[in-house]
């Protein structure tokens, strides 16, 4: 996964990351959390870190025009991710239905590395599938394939 | 851990991709966070770390080894 990518910070816990995305509207801290949900099962939230409250803004809309490398930032903190929890299953489902497209667009961007190295299945009305490029789905799960 | 903490980490180590940071926000191979780790463990050999009676907290591993102090 060579695009363009900010630097992150990883937690000692591997289950936090966090970077700036940089733009015009300044520097934003942004978070990546896989929160567990039972077993190995993970659920993926990435929003503006609200320093106040201490939780990750998921509605947060930041339009700082730096779009892909922000995607491929979020895509290689899953390949980083699984890389120290190998049998994980991650569930992203957006908060909001703008934040399940950039997460279908987080995967579509980097669709080639992403199809290479992951399990990608795709939520329609509850029900999964294995995931096909141009179809627009609720909810996305990915794990590992066993190369990593 | 506050935001001018993560920007100077992510300025000094600009270009690393990754950046671990341990729970304090110092990274975590530097002096600062190997000499936390030792005093932590050291506290928590000597059960500082557990509210009296939930000694029980403890890992099994440590359970035999005699308080210091």
């Amino acid at each position: 996964m060579n695009r363009e990518r900010y630097d992150l910070i990883r937690h000692r816990s591997k289950i936090r990351f966090d970077f700036f995305s940089k733009g015009p509207k300044g520097l934003i801290w942004k978070t990546i959390q896989f929160k567990r949900s039972g077993g190995n099962h993970f659920n993926l939230s990435f929003g503006d870190w609200n320093e106040s409250l201490q939780k990750i803004d998921d509605q947060a809309r930041s339009n700082n025009l730096d779009r892909d490398k922000l995607l491929s930032t979020v895509a290689y903190a899953v390949l980083e991710f699984l890389e120290n929890f190998p049998g994980a299953r991650i569930t992203a489902g957006g908060s909001t239905p703008a934040r399940t497209r950039l997460y279908q667009m987080a995967i579509n961007t980097n669709w080639v590395e992403i199809n290479l190295l992951l399990n990608v299945s795709g939520s329609i009305n509850g029900i999964w599938e294995t995931m096909e490029r141009r179809k627009n789905y609720d909810a996305f799960s990915v794990t590992a394939k066993s190369i990593l | 851990m506050d935001r001018e903490t993560l920007l100077a980490l992510l300025e000094k180590n600009k270009g690393a991709k990754i950046i671990d940071i341990d729970e304090w926000g110092v990274l975590d191979n530097s002096p600062e966070a190997i000499k936390r780790l030792e005093d932590f463990k050291q506290k928590f050999l000597r059960r500082e770390c557990f509210p009296p009676g939930m000694e029980h907290w403890m890992p099994d591993e440590y359970k035999d080894l005699p308080p210091k102090d």
